[in-house]
Order: structure tokens, then C-alpha cells, then sequence
């Protein structure tokens, strides 16, 4: 299918308007100090170091409104803040930590407000205007989506990123392509803990111009430290380079058995696509 | 020495490596020198205080276009100068061969990634195996020479500087002139508490962190520990700040970071600090190199 389209090019927004759709990715700077008060007010915790609040990724149907939109913010609201919360994943060094710190210093306050520290999340994406995701069966037509065409737009964007104190990192993330046929999305959170633990949700969204639904698959992965240390390839002389962890596709491609969610949402076609 | 310590620097300031056994021989030059440093140097102002530089050599000469080449200006460095950015290797020699030409007009402190396992993992063990051909001699050059580097340093006896913060095991300083420092930085303990602490406005008194190994430390204990230190103020980096500083607790402990746009896509702006003579202190902000 060949179908006219119209690129959106702004200071910071990039974009497409095509097959009906208009697709739009924001980056801006990491939020300013004061924003940043304002997020942590919301949440109750301090938000990752390097927060992009104002970046978005928002696929809209223009005919009836319906919205899916990828942002910081809503990912974050989903962050554990319940009372196991922060002890759900600890630091390598913790179990010996404790018990000396505990011989030696009883005026020390414990976690008062506990909050998962890793950021981790199984946002999907934040939906509008009556889109409404549902389980499914099928998933994800892959062979489609193999299929070569011209990429007409293709964006990466991270919504945040942390260091963990240098002890890791935690970050969201998405990469989107609009071809003539239609649109695939992958979201990412992706989190290494040094020493301790992998984990990968993926969100991905494909939808074939023409067609009346998303489809959306979500994958959790999760793996010990040393499950992938023992993946890296052999080199002569630097075993002990471990800084190929920090790649975030070498992980991907050694993390296996996700277990998957498919669902799917309907279109409301209120009209015919016109080009715009 | 048998290495000219002047061509060094600037080959250097050109953005060239030293060669691997240039590389030997300034940090065993170094390592003497540091040896006979205190673990809490006492400097005096003025001096041009620099936070986290990550690697960011560019923006390192950056520093030294708008704050002046040292030993025109004294520098004060936090530490935190390899891994993550592009050019560990390059920002690491400069300052080690500064530090040995101009002894007294750059110091240099430890910051939690002058580390063996830190550096293996965030990037500067793997830069310097690309860069010198496979060979891992200059990482445990380096690496050994960032034992040594001193812990702490005071402004005129009244400003503390740190890379990290303050430690439960620290009420005084005269406890940290004692710690033997000459050793990989430990997992806990003075040492590592120093390096890896960070201020929280939220508690008092010191608190254990979420992640299970750390302290954060409140208001109350800066007030503390100026007082029983005699002490007006606390410098100390570690910390990403989006307009390149933070100033807490009623201006009585300021975060300085010095790494522009960090990670090449964070868009920070980073400072340097001025302190004049009369301790005044001024923040000068700057953005990446292009």
C-alpha cells in the first residue's frame, strides 16, 4: 500500500501524519530542579537522575482521538511503593552491610519511606480518548513486519535513566518506525543490578494502516548476574571486562524465555483514511 | 624521571596519549609524590573547585579555557574523572601530569570511580585495553595510583571538600587523617563512606540507603560536623545536578558537577567554583564543548 504522508518537524518534535495516524516523538533536556520537586511531591520518592519528563512519544488517530502516548510520568506511577518494596532487590554488598552496620550503630534510621530504588515498571503506555487494550490470543505479526520497506520515520528516545548510585543501571526507553504499511513501537525498561540481577520489559505495538486494531505484546525477562557475566564472549587478553554489560542489545540477545502478554485494541474508524 | 613531564602535557592538551611506558613512569613518579600527601591536604584559597568530569575530556579543557590553564589557576578536583564518557584515558593522564609538574597548584581527590571493579564495569578498563592494543598495563598503572590520591581537603580550614559526603564514622576530621588509605576502597566503612555518600533534605541524622549498602546523611549532621569542625561549609560532588550545582541546607553544603550534557544526551549544564580569598564562593556555569 502506498499512502501520502506529511513530516512534522519542530525544534524538538519529530514526526509523521500517515494513513490517519499522527505520530509524534519529543526530546527535551532532563527536567529542571524545580520540576523535578514538583515529580518527586507526586510520586513520594525521588525520581531517576536523569528524568526526561517533557519527552513523549504519542501515536494518535486523528479521526477519533484515541491516543497512546509514552511518558515518564505515567511509568513511573507504577513504581512498587509498597512497605517490602525497596528490600524486593538490594545491592550485592548488602547482606554483609547490614550485619556489620547493624553491630555497630544503632541511631541510624532505617528506610522510612520505601520505594522500589531500581525504577522498575510494567508501564504499557498511558491511553486516551476511549483506546481501550483487551486480552488476545495472537500476537504480533511478525512476518509482516519483517517484510523490507522504506523506513518513512525512525526514532529512539529515553523517558529516564539512572545510575543506582553507580551501582547499575535503570532505564525506559523506546525506539519507533513508521513504514508506508504501518507502525511498530518497542518500549523498554531495561535494569542491570551490578552483581546481582538482569530484567527487560518490552512493550511493543504494531498496527497495519487500514487495519481497525493495535495489537500490543508485553514480555518480562528476568535474569541472575551471573547468568549473563558467563555469556561473554571470550577474549584473550581482558576477561575481566565487564563493560559489554552496560550494552543493552548484547543483554537482549543473551536473555531468553520471556513470558508474554498479548492484548489488543480496537480503532474506532469513523470515517475513511484519507491521506492528509 | 626519565620521561619529559613538559612534552607529556602538551601532547596531552592536543588530545594525544602518552605512549604505555610514559604512562609507567608518570604514575610511579606520581605514587611517590602522593605517598608523602596526607589524607586530608589543607590548601588555600583562591582556588577553582571541579566536580565530576567522567572521561569528558573536552569539556575538561573546557574548564581549563574558562577557568584558566593551571598553575595560572589553582584547581581543586573532586574526583570522578574516568569511565562513562569517551576519553578516561586522555582526562586521567592530563590531570596525573599536571598534578606531578605543578605539585602544589592542582589537587586531585579519590572519587568512587578511582576503583578497580567500578572502572571494569563503566567503561575505563575497556578504554584502555582499546587504546593501548590489548594491553591492560595502564589500567594498573593508574589504578594503582588512585589508591594514593588524598580523601579530603580543607579551603583555609574552613571549607570541607569531599567526593562524596559525610560518614557516621566521621565526627571530627582528625579521624580521617588516621584511615589508611592506601588500599582498593573497601565496601564499607570511613572510606567508603566518604566517597559514596550523598546529603538527603528529607531526614536527619544519617539514614541507610533503599539499595541495602550506603548512608545519606541530613542537615542536622552538616550542622554537626561544621561545628565541631569549626568549619563553614561542605563541598562535594557525585551527584548529577541539571543547572551544573546545588547549594542545600542554607548554604552550608553545595554540589559541584562538572560534566556538561552527561552521557552526551542528559543536556546539563555543568560549573566550576570559584572560591576567592575571602572564601567567597561563585559558581560559573558552562555548557558542552561543541
Amino acid at each position: 500500500m502506498s499512502l501520502d504522508y506529511e513530516k512534522i518537524e519542530t525544534e524538538c518534535v519529530g514526526g509523521l501524519r500517515i494513513g490517519g495516524w499522527e505520530i509524534t516523538s519529543c526530546h527535551m533536556p532532563i527536567l529542571s530542579n524545580s520540576a523535578i520537586e514538583g515529580y518527586a511531591n507526586e510520586l513520594g520518592f525521588n525520581v531517576p537522575e536523569m528524568i526526561f519528563g517533557n519527552n513523549y512519544l504519542c501515536l494518535r488517530h486523528v479521526s477519533s482521538g484515541q491516543e497512546l502516548r509514552l511518558r515518564a510520568i505515567d511509568a513511573l506511577k507504577m513504581v512498587d511503593t509498597s512497605p517490602h518494596s525497596a528490600k524486593s532487590v538490594q545491592v550485592s554488598i548488602a547482606e554483609n552491610w547490614t550485619e556489620s552496620s547493624k553491630r555497630n550503630r544503632s541511631d541510624i534510621t532505617d528506610v522510612i519511606r520505601p520505594f522500589d530504588w531500581t525504577f522498575s515498571t510494567k508501564y504499557r503506555g498511558s491511553v486516551a480518548n476511549g483506546l481501550q487494550f483487551c486480552s488476545s490470543d495472537t500476537g504480533i505479526d511478525y512476518e509482516k513486519l519483517m517484510v523490507r520497506e522504506d523506513i518513512l520515520f525512525y526514532d529512539e528516545n529515553i523517558l529516564y535513566e539512572d545510575d543506582l548510585g553507580d551501582n547499575g543501571t535503570s532505564q525506559l526507553s523506546y525506539k519507533v518506525r513508521v513504514m508506508p504499511s504501518g507502525f511498530f513501537v518497542l518500549q523498554r525498561f531495561f535494569l542491570r543490578v551490578d552483581g546481582v540481577l538482569f530484567r527487560i520489559y518490552d512493550s511493543r505495538l504494531y498496527h497495519q494502516f487500514g487495519s481497525d486494531h493495535i495489537t500490543r505484546e508485553f514480555s518480562t525477562r528476568e535474569s541472575p548476574f551471573k547468568d549473563i557475566v558467563c555469556q561473554l564472549p571470550k577474549k584473550k587478553h581482558d576477561d575481566e571486562d565487564l563493560s559489554l554489560l552496560n550494552n543493552i542489545q548484547f543483554v537482549d540477545g543473551v536473555m531468553k524465555d520471556p513470558l508474554v502478554e498479548y492484548e489488543v485494541a480496537q480503532i474506532n474508524q469513523a470515517c475513511k483514511i484519507d491521506s492528509p | 624521571m626519565g620521561v619529559d613531564i613538559d612534552s607529556c602535557i602538551e601532547r596531552l592538551y592536543l588530545g594525544q596519549i602518552l605512549e604505555e611506558r610514559e604512562v609507567e613512569q608518570v604514575c610511579r613518579a606520581l605514587r611517590l609524590l602522593l605517598a608523602e600527601e596526607a589524607n586530608v591536604v589543607a590548601i588555600s584559597a583562591p582556588v577553582t573547585v571541579i566536580g565530576d568530569v567522567h572521561g569528558q575530556f573536552y569539556d575538561l579543557l573546557e574548564i581549563f579555557s574558562i577557568g584558566g590553564r593551571c598553575p595560572d589557576t589553582n584547581y581543586l578536583f573532586l574526583g570522578d574523572y574516568v569511565d562513562r564518557g569517551h576519553h578516561s584515558v586522555e582526562t586521567i593522564s592530563l590531570l596525573a601530569c599536571l598534578k606531578l609538574r605543578y605539585p602544589q597548584r592542582i589537587h586531585l581527590l579519590r572519587g568512587n570511580h578511582e576503583s578497580r571493579n567500578i572502572t571494569k564495569t563503566y567503561g575505563f578498563y575497556a578504554e584502555c585495553i582499546h587504546k593501548y592494543k590489548g594491553s591492560a598495563q595502564t589500567w594498573h598503572e593508574f589504578t594503582e595510583v588512585f589508591d594514593y590520591l588524598a580523601l579530603a581537603v580543607t579551603i583555609d580550614d574552613s571549607i570541607f571538600c569531599v567526593h562524596g559526603g559525610l560518614s557516621p564514622s566521621i565526627q571530627h576530621v582528625d579521624q580521617l587523617r588516621v584511615v589508611d588509605r592506601f588500599e582498593e576502597i573497601p565496601h564499607e566503612g570511613a572510606l567508603a563512606d566518604i566517597l559514596w555518600s550523598d546529603p538527603d533534605a528529607e531526614i536527619r541524622g544519617f539514614g541507610r540507603s533503599q539499595r541495602g549498602a550506603g548512608y545519606t546523611f541530613g542537615g542536622d549532621v552538616v550542622e554537626r560536623f561544621l561545628h565541631i569542625n569549626g568549619m563553614s561549609h561542605i563541598l562535594r560532588a557525585h551527584q548529577l545536578c541539571m543547572e551544573g550545582y546545588l547549594v542545600q541546607f542554607n548554604d552550608r553544603l553545595s554540589t559541584v558537577w562538572s560534566a556538561p550534557n552527561y552521557c552526551y544526551r542528559c543536556g546539563n549544564v555543568a560549573s566550576l567554583l570559584k572560591v576567592d580569598p575571602y572564601l567567597q564562593r561563585d559558581f560559573i556555569t558552562f555548557e558542552a564543548a561543541p
